[in-house]
């Protein structure tokens, strides 16, 4: 480990539909089966499983906590509880970097719901009012664990988690902030069943995923900090690169760019495709990005390059949450490739962005 | 960890970040020239909400922006696929690269930024789906507003109608102070070189849930917004978008652009105490991180644009923090949210281009519906009237629920006196 390189990842949990904490994750992905958990009242897709957020918390009160916010709660808690010896009093310092695409639409639903069929349209429950700004779980996730370090939510659709890794490795290089939770969230309800089955429909051709949720944390330390505090690192976010492509672009325009933005993490890093170990797609369900991001991967890598890890089979589309799982997947790995790894997103909104990932 | 937001090491020698253009759609006026003259005037942009069905409530005043035609303000984006944020912030960008002379064609040869800031993201779409699930219209939700609803549109809308290829876009939602902490984002990524241009701000549209959130809290005022008078009553909700165009400091001098101001630096911070309450040594903190992260000690401020949302909670923690930090010698701390009302993502944004418009013309914009200061917050507000003054250093406050603070700090950047070396003196 170079203490002046980094940021580094040094530990890292997740609720998933394997299960609460890291290693249901892990035997999960190993053992190669996404079970579908389904839930007749809040639709179809991959909840996570296993989620008691009153025992898992007990004994404090969540009595005003909305699912999403318990989701974030829980995450946090495993990996500080995790890291509390080398944390020490320090965890009150930490920060928190968390993606999420719109907050939690479920609380944001219920409470707008009130306005329309309540006597008044104020008969609001103003407690579930925190609830309903998209901060609202990066803030209370923070109050819960006592977090005073900086405190940021970032948003980018299916590239939220990897913009938000740029966003909290850039808070560290400006020396703003040591040590930093950085994650995603994503929370599958009946408003967003609904909501994304009427999209899904007019698909050009039938979803690939179903609907998932999910919620993964990574710790993440600047070098110095890591040394200075001896947790060992699991992986450094190498490098970054984004991109939009517009709606008047031709079809062939996403693979085209998304290829240059791989072929240019590559250049930059002085990396000869053969070198990729591992490529963590986004396959997020919706044939024509699908297809672009594997066309996208065969050009810039060849398509014998980069052993292909397609974690949103087995957790469905966790939208802003996805691609933390998929750098989860390659950390959860039983038998790590020391090798360079990528991590690639398309989304709905024409970006694009792809992550290099060094050991 | 203690150093927190100190940054004094990363500031130096690090590229100089300035305003060269200014993007504001607010309810009192559309375009550089239209708000600097509602600040200069003191102009009220308080109107009756169109926005929802406001029956039953007993009073409905908000901010909003009047006669904002999205077809006319945009021109390659369809104004049917985005929400009314997304088309905000888009025609702010447009606006502020028109101000700042700047071809998106020749934009688009070099990589840039697009930081949005926004509370609710699109809230009107939120409520319109809220609505037909209410009234039983499952069938008839439009996947076109589904489509709509994630916020990353507010940034990636941007890109797309300038036509901008090799951008980052990326939207924060951090509430309130969501477009300080944009603004402050695009400075650090520009200040690192890994941009060499960033459209930065914050949007949000007038919507149901917030103010009838607001309203069941108790904080929306009657009629006016009047921050830091003893008889203030709350808030009143608004909406709209300020953008910003930034570019390093030698890249505006080479093509002799106009520079409104220089970003000094910022501070973040976050109390994790109270998910809606302000905390006053959190903000202290927020304050002294700008402060120290500007190189800018705090007798050499000469202004304050407030968060001064006008509830009694905030203006009197807002005031105390600023005493604290500055003894008794407090500059003018005004808030143009008596003007404007709280537009939420876009407040801090807006409140960032009214600090780049005073330091740039020499007036302090007022605080307006102001009858007698609150000798609690004992602050001059500057009350009604704009006020002539020389401003070399201002700092742009935002607080947001969930703890989070966020405050920016700029300079006048005339070439014989570069901020930083007025700052450094």
């Amino acid at each position: 480990m170079d203490p002046a390189a980094g940021p580094y990842i040094t530990g890292w949990s997740a609720l998933s539909p394997f299960g609460v904490g890291r290693e249901p994750f892990a035997a999960g992905l190993a053992a190669g089966g996404g079970e579908a958990v389904t839930d007749p009242e809040h639709g179809p897709g991959l909840r996570v499983r296993d989620f008691d957020p009153a025992s898992l918390l007990a004994p404090r009160s969540i009595r005003t906590l909305d699912r999403m916010t318990l989701m974030s709660i829980t995450v946090a808690g495993l990996l500080l509880d995790e890291h509390a010896d080398s944390l020490g009093p320090r965890s009150g310092s930490v920060g928190l970097v968390l993606g999420t695409s719109t907050g939690s639409i479920d609380s944001i639903v219920g409470f707008t719901k009130d306005t329309f069929v309540q006597d008044k349209p104020y008969f609001v429950d103003p407690a579930a009012f925190p609830n309903t700004v998209i901060n609202g779980v990066a803030g209370r996730t923070a109050i819960w664990h006592g977090l005073r370090g900086l405190n940021s939510t970032v948003s980018a659709g299916h590239l939220t988690a990897l913009a938000t890794l740029r966003y909290a490795t850039r808070l560290i290089r400006r020396g703003y902030a040591e040590t930093l939770l950085v994650g995603a969230v994503e929370e599958l309800s009946a408003p967003v069943a609904l909501a994304a089955g009427r999209l899904r429909e007019t698909w050009a051709a039938p979803a690939r995923t179903s609907l998932g949720e999910g919620c993964v944390m990574f710790l993440v330390d600047s070098g110095a900090t890591a040394r200075r505090e001896g947790r060992e690192p699991l992986a450094a976010v190498a490098d970054l690169a984004f991109g939009v492509t517009l709606p008047d672009d031709p079809p062939w325009a996403r693979a085209d760019h998304l290829a240059g933005l791989i072929e240019s993490v590559l250049r930059r890093n002085g990396l000869e495709p053969d070198r990729i170990g591992a490529v963590s797609l986004a396959q997020s369900g919706e044939s024509d990005l699908d297809e672009a991001e594997r066309q996208a991967l065969d050009r810039a890598l060849g398509a014998d390059h980069g052993r292909r890890v397609q974690v949103s089979r087995q957790v469905g589309d966790c939208f802003s949450a996805l691609g933390a799982f998929q750098l989860a997947a390659l950390l959860a790995e039983a038998a790590p490739d020391a090798r360079p790894a990528l991590v690639t997103s398309l989304g709905a909104d024409g970006a694009a962005a792809c992550a290099l990932i060094t050991s | 960890m203690s150093a927190g937001l100190a940054g004094d090491g990363a500031a130096r020698g690090a590229r100089r970040v300035v305003i060269t253009g200014i993007g504001p759609v607010s309810s009192i006026g559309i375009g550089a020239e239209r708000f600097a003259r509602g600040l200069a005037e003191a102009r009220s942009g308080v109107r009756p909400i169109t926005a929802f069905d406001t029956a039953g409530f007993a009073h409905t005043n908000g901010c909003e922006v009047a006669d904002f035609d999205p077809a006319a303000r945009l021109a390659r984006l369809d104004p049917d696929s985005v929400g009314r944020a997304a088309q905000f912030a888009a025609a702010a960008a447009g606006l502020a690269l028109r101000d700042a002379g700047v071809d998106p064609a020749r934009l688009a040869q070099v990589p840039g930024l697009i930081s949005v800031g926004t509370t609710d993201g699109e809230s009107q779409d939120l409520d319109r789906l809220t609505e037909l699930c209410v009234r039983g219209g499952l069938d008839e939700l439009p996947p076109r507003l589904v489509r709509r609803v994630p916020s990353s549109w507010l940034s990636a809308s941007v890109a797309h109608e300038f036509g901008l290829r090799d951008v980052e876009a990326v939207t924060l939602p951090t509430a309130c102070a969501a477009g300080n902490y944009a603004i402050g984002y695009a400075y650090d990524v520009l200040s690192l070189g890994e941009a060499e241009y960033a459209l930065c701000g914050g949007a949000d549209a007038m919507c149901r849930k917030t103010f009838a959130g607001f309203y069941r809290l108790g904080t929306i005022a009657p009629t006016a917004c009047a921050p830091f008078d003893v008889d203030r009553r709350g808030i009143l909700t608004g909406e709209g978008s300020g953008m910003l165009f930034i570019e390093p400091y030698e890249s505006a001098v080479r093509r002799g652009a106009h520079i409104y101001a220089e970003i000094l630096g910022y501070g973040l911070s976050c109390d994790a105490r109270h998910p809606v309450a302000p905390d006053r040594s959190s903000i202290v903190e927020c304050m002294r991180r700008a402060h120290r992260n500007s190189a800018v000690r705090p007798e050499q401020i000469d202004l304050i644009s407030a968060h001064g949302t006008g509830t009694k909670a905030n203006d009197l923690t807002e005031a105390a923090a600023v005493r604290e930090v500055f003894a008794d010698a407090a500059p003018p701390t005004v808030s143009i949210k008596s003007m404007i009302g709280h537009s939420m993502g876009a407040a801090s944004a807006l409140s960032a281009i009214a600090c780049a418009v005073a330091v740039d013309r020499g007036f302090i914009p007022p605080t307006i519906n102001h009858v007698s200061t609150d000798p609690e917050c004992g602050l001059d507000c500057v009350p009604n009237t704009a006020r002539r003054a020389d401003l070399r250093i201002v700092q742009n406050n935002a607080f947001a629920f969930g703890g989070n603070n966020a405050i920016v700090l700029f300079g006048r950047c005339d070439e014989r006196t570069p901020a930083r070396e007025v700052a450094a003196a």
